[in-house]
C-alpha cells in the first residue's frame, strides 16, 4: 500500500472527523499531482486531491499547467517512418527465416 | 516454401508489417534517436514476433502485441547494460534548476501549444536513458508505475521520482526553447 503523509494526520484520534473530511495542504496536494494526473491514486485519495483543486486557485493553476504539459508530451509524435532500407532488411530476414 | 509457410508469411506481412512505422517510432524514442540501434531493435522484435506468430490470436490488437515485444526486447537489453554502475551525471539531474521559471512566466502553459512535436521529441531524446525510458513507457505507452517498475526492475518509488525529474527537466528544456524562440518573454 502506498504511504501518503496526510494519512498520518487523519488517523490521529484527535482529528475527530472522518478521514474523508480531512483537507490537504497545498504542499501535500502538489506532492501527488503527477500521481493524480497519471491515474495512480485510489478513489479515496483521488477524491481528496480533487476536493483541494476545487477550492484552491493556485493549486488548480498548477494542475492545469501540468495537465497541458503532459497532453503535449503525450501527443508529441510517436510515429517514425521506417526507411526503405529497413523494410528491405526486414523482408530479407523474414525470407531467410522462412527457408 | 510450403503453402502453409507461405500463408503464414503472407498473414504476418499483412497484419504485422503495416505497423513498421509505429514500431520504428517507438524504437527511435527508446534509443534516444539512435537510428541504427532503433533499426536493429525493430528487426529483432519483428523476428521474435514472426517466430511467435502462431501464438498471436487473430482479431486481437496486433499493434499492441508488437509494441510489447519491441518494448520487452529493449528492456532486456537495457537491464543487461544497467548491471553496470549508474553514471554520476544522473544524480545531477535532481540538482538542475527546475521548471518554476516556466510556470512563473506562463502559468497557463500556453507555450506548450506553440512548441513543435519535434522539439519535444528532441528534448526527450536528450534525457539520460534512465529517465527517458520511464517517460516513454509511462507517457507515450500509457503503462502504470507498477508496470514500468516491473519492466525496468526498479522500485515504484524510483519510477515516480524519475518521472518527476524527467518531466521537470523536459519543462526546463522547453522553457529555454520558448525563450529562444520568443514565445516567452
Amino acid at each position: 500500500m502506498k504511504f501518503w503523509p496526510w494519512r498520518r494526520r487523519v488517523s490521529s484520534p484527535e482529528a475527530g472527523s472522518a478521514p474523508e473530511a480531512a483537507a490537504l495542504t497545498c504542499a501535500e496536494c502538489l506532492e501527488v499531482l503527477y500521481e493524480f494526473l497519471d491515474g495512480e491514486l485510489d478513489s479515496a485519495d483521488r477524491a481528496r486531491v480533487q476536493a483541494h483543486f476545487d477550492l484552491c486557485v493556485e493549486c488548480f493553476k498548477n494542475l492545469q499547467f501540468e495537465q497541458r504539459f503532459l497532453e503535449q508530451l503525450r501527443a508529441a509524435a510517436t510515429h517514425g517512418v521506417a526507411s526503405e532500407g529497413l523494410r528491405s532488411r526486414i523482408m530479407e530476414v523474414l525470407e531467410r527465416e522462412a527457408d | 516454401m510450403s503453402k502453409l509457410a507461405d500463408d503464414r508469411r503472407r498473414d504476418f506481412e499483412q497484419e504485422a508489417l503495416v505497423h513498421l512505422d509505429a514500431l520504428f517510432g517507438l524504437a527511435l524514442r527508446l534509443t534516444g534517436g539512435d537510428e541504427p540501434r532503433a533499426q536493429d531493435l525493430v528487426q529483432d522484435a519483428i523476428l521474435k514476433a514472426y517466430r511467435s506468430w502462431d501464438r498471436f490470436e487473430a482479431g486481437t490488437n496486433c499493434r499492441a502485441w508488437l509494441m510489447t515485444i519491441l518494448r520487452n526486447t529493449f528492456i532486456n537489453e537495457f537491464r543487461k547494460t544497467k548491471a553496470r554502475p549508474v553514471p554520476v551525471e544522473y544524480d545531477l539531474v535532481a540538482d538542475r534548476p527546475m521548471s518554476a521559471d516556466l510556470f512563473a512566466a506562463d502559468p497557463s502553459g500556453k507555450v506548450f501549444d506553440r512548441i513543435l512535436d519535434g522539439d519535444i521529441v528532441r528534448a526527450i531524446q536528450d534525457l539520460p536513458e534512465d529517465f527517458r525510458v520511464p517517460i516513454i513507457l509511462s507517457d507515450l505507452q500509457g503503462l502504470s508505475y507498477q508496470e514500468v517498475s516491473d519492466l525496468m526492475d526498479i522500485p515504484v518509488g524510483t519510477v515516480k521520482s524519475r518521472l518527476f525529474r524527467a518531466r521537470k527537466r523536459l519543462q526546463q528544456a522547453l522553457y529555454e526553447y520558448g525563450i529562444e524562440m520568443g514565445y516567452i518573454r
